[in-house]
């Protein structure tokens, strides 16, 4: 028996005892922009960050605190910051630790919206990042340079599927003096505890499988509170005075802590990217079922894989846990529960068979989003990555032909009949 | 604030705030493991209501360098030694857990430089369990573990926290893993070894205020209230559904308490 709670009991009940005024089970929605102080000592201690509180929703909001209490709990982390979506996750991250004139290395197997922010809109403001594959961690290495700040990466890369040899780039950072920032939104904490391989700190895209019915869109920065942010001088927005609250040394006055309390303090403060109180609520309903929906989502995941690699129309299925994946074997090791519910395949045909099976499946849902309960089907190229160069696809492993699916809980043979009708559209298309 | 002491260097947080000429001298002192991290919604928030705070890690804790000191009296001699580098005369001191037998040490040694003491989740004595010591000379990793589960009470195990997205659990283990390799079983060995504290505690003169948790698995109630009785001056006040660590998990009441006695 562990110290403290298991995941599953976790995913209902972190972050909140129930209501003693009310008596509600169940996390109450805080739809209010601000909260009333108990006197004048107390609002000045709220401004002054003296103690913990509320004082107005763009920085913290009761039931956004449930959801990050949740999340940092499920992680195994110290602290938890909740903002609009994933994307302002990472902002948050990149620009609370990198000023004009620093640096990140990242892994180019990433999805394009984060490729995009580190390598078109991040140099704007003077911050450039090298990008390398996340298998030459030799390069990885001669990547880092004096003012590097962290390496960022994703443990299963979107839509590419490649899993990272996480244990060597921590420690490849750790040898740097730098933390590693994982984007983990694919594996879930069900599937994987990234601060438990020496990462530091974790950014989420609360939208996929952590709220997984498709209804509000949020993400997460959780702080591992395992980084030593005064081991060297290249942290000075933790480590130095601080430009208000009368020069507030985060790493001094919060130690583990420091990183949050930056982002609380500055990135929800001066950025404002709030997460909605309802949206929380929403993402919170669905935390609640994460674990036992991440059991179905591999087993209808690995039945899947199993019926396309058998079809005559699919001509190549790509997923972490076939053996011709080339990081199976990484797969096995640090994906012991399942190499997550993403599959890629490519239709036999090219792209006006994969256009004419996207077109023709009936169950599965065309759209933008990944592990959502009901299953998804998307052509990357044209779509989520139209946006990112032939050259940056390619490093990504993204192809022409390239059919992104995220299996949803369906009845697995309801899917797979659903699959078979649309292939078969496919072939007459082409015929 | 970072000076040197015996060749080492010793951090103490002020709250954020330079000392003010005049204004009452306010030291915070951790438990066994802990450092001043564990007072991070006191130090601040007294350092802005008229007190000079000093929130010291004791060597071979967090920001402090050096070894951990081996017993309570040695702790002791360590802080009126700092009071005699920063030039304080006088101060109120609180101790949490083992921070409150470093309490009463000072009062038995230097009396005179004590204003008021105030003792959180603490007891005269605080016997510790052979096999967690010899845990945390073996299994360090178990022994931090095993401490913050029993360290906390059960709305901080279901992550409930008066910080928004803050987890007790996380930065308990965390704040922890920043000290000196060794120092916890130097600290409950300190613990374990003190004797003589309700001797002490029946001489102490100044006012007190014991403030105690109900649901403290570290220093269980009862032996903080014989404490309490034994206080000639005391206050207490028992926070029912608290555990052990109470600056991080009941701050606004502790912050309370401790804002009526110091104005008393």
């Amino acid at each position: 028996m562990s110290d403290f709670y298991d995941l599953e009991t976790m995913a209902l009940h972190a972050g909140h005892v129930p209501d003693k005024k009310g008596g509600s089970r169940a996390v109450p929605i805080h739809q209010t922009t601000s909260y009333m102080f108990e006197d004048s000592r107390h609002a000045a201690a709220l401004y002054n960050m003296e103690e913990g509180g509320h004082l107005y929703t763009r920085i913290s909001n009761p039931t956004v605190a449930v959801l990050e209490q949740r999340v940092a709990a499920m992680e195994g982390g110290v602290a938890c910051t909740a903002c609009a979506s994933g994307m302002a996750a990472l902002h948050l991250v990149a620009t609370m630790l990198a000023s004009a004139g620093d640096h990140i290395v990242s892994t180019a197997q990433l999805y394009g919206a984060n490729i995009n922010l580190l390598k078109n809109t991040m140099p704007r403001f003077g911050v450039e990042t090298s990008f390398v594959h996340g298998r030459d961690l030799d390069a990885m290495e001669a990547a880092i340079q004096e003012n590097t700040k962290f390496i960022f990466c994703e443990l299963i890369g979107n839509p590419g599927l490649d899993v990272l040899d996480v244990d060597r780039v921590v420690e490849i950072a750790n040898k740097a003096g730098i933390p590693v920032v994982m984007d983990a939104t694919f594996c879930t904490p069900y599937l994987f505890k990234p601060f438990y391989h020496g990462v530091s700190v974790i950014v989420h895209s609360l939208t996929k499988w952590m709220g997984g019915h498709g209804v509000a869109i949020g993400g997460a920065v959780v702080d591992g509170g395992n980084f030593n942010w005064g081991q060297n001088d290249k942290f000075p927005t933790l480590t130095s005075a601080h430009y208000a609250l009368d020069g507030i040394n985060f790493w001094e006055e919060y130690g583990p802590a420091a990183l949050t309390m930056r982002v609380r303090a500055e990135g929800m403060y001066n950025f404002g990217p709030a997460l909605s109180p309802t949206n929380a609520f929403h993402l919170l309903q669905g935390i609640e079922t994460l674990p036992m929906r991440m059991e179905r989502h591999i087993s209808n995941a690995r039945a899947m894989v199993e019926f396309l690699k058998n079809h005559e129309m699919v001509s190549w299925v790509k997923h972490p846990e076939l053996e011709d994946h080339p990081d199976h074997e990484i797969a096995k090791r640090i994906l012991p529960k399942g190499a997550g519910s993403m599959i890629g395949f490519g239709v036999k045909g090219g792209r006006a068979a994969g256009s004419a099976f996207i077109e023709s499946v009936e169950l599965a849902s065309h759209l933008a989003n990944v592990g959502d309960a009901k299953t998804l089907v998307i052509h990357p190229a044209s779509t989520t990555h139209s946006h990112i160069s032939a050259e940056d696809m390619k490093a990504g492993g993204l192809s022409e032909d390239m059919i992104r699916l995220s299996v949803g809980l369906e009845s697995i043979e309801d899917l797979k009949a659903d699959f078979n009708q649309a292939l078969k559209a496919a072939e007459r298309a082409v015929r | 604030m970072r000076f040197q002491l015996n060749g080492h260097e010793v951090y103490a947080s002020t709250g954020g705030r330079d000392y003010v000429d005049g204004q009452p001298y306010l030291i915070f002192m951790h438990g066994a493991g802990s450092s001043h991290l564990v007072w991070a919604q006191q130090s601040r928030s007294f350092a802005y209501a008229g007190y000079n705070v000093l929130s010291v890690d004791f060597p071979g804790h967090d920001l402090s360098g050096g070894e951990a000191l081996p017993n309570v009296e040695a702790q002791a001699n360590w802080m009126l030694q700092v009071m005699d580098e920063l030039v304080i005369e006088k101060a109120i001191f609180v101790g949490h857990s083992q921070g409150g037998l470093v309490n009463l040490a000072i009062a038995d040694k230097a009396p005179e430089r004590v204003e008021k003491l105030v003792f959180v989740a603490t007891a005269a004595s605080i016997p510790v369990n052979d096999m967690l010591i010899s845990m945390s000379e073996t299994k360090q990793d178990r022994a931090k573990s095993l401490m913050t589960a029993w360290g906390l009470g059960p709305d901080a195990h279901h992550f409930e926290n008066s910080v928004p997205g803050f987890s007790n659990i996380g930065n308990g283990l965390r704040t922890m893993d920043l000290n000196a390799d060794g120092s916890l079983t130097v600290d409950l060995k300190a613990c374990a070894g003190f004797e003589g504290g309700m001797d002490i505690a029946a001489k102490v003169q100044c006012p007190t205020m014991c403030v105690l948790a109900g649901k403290d698995k570290m220093t269980p109630l009862k032996f903080g209230k014989k404490l309490a009785e034994v206080l000639c001056n005391n206050t207490l006040y028992v926070l029912t559904n608290s555990g052990h660590t109470i600056p991080v998990e009941a701050p606004h009441e502790l912050n309370q308490y401790l804002r009526d006695f110091l104005a008393a």
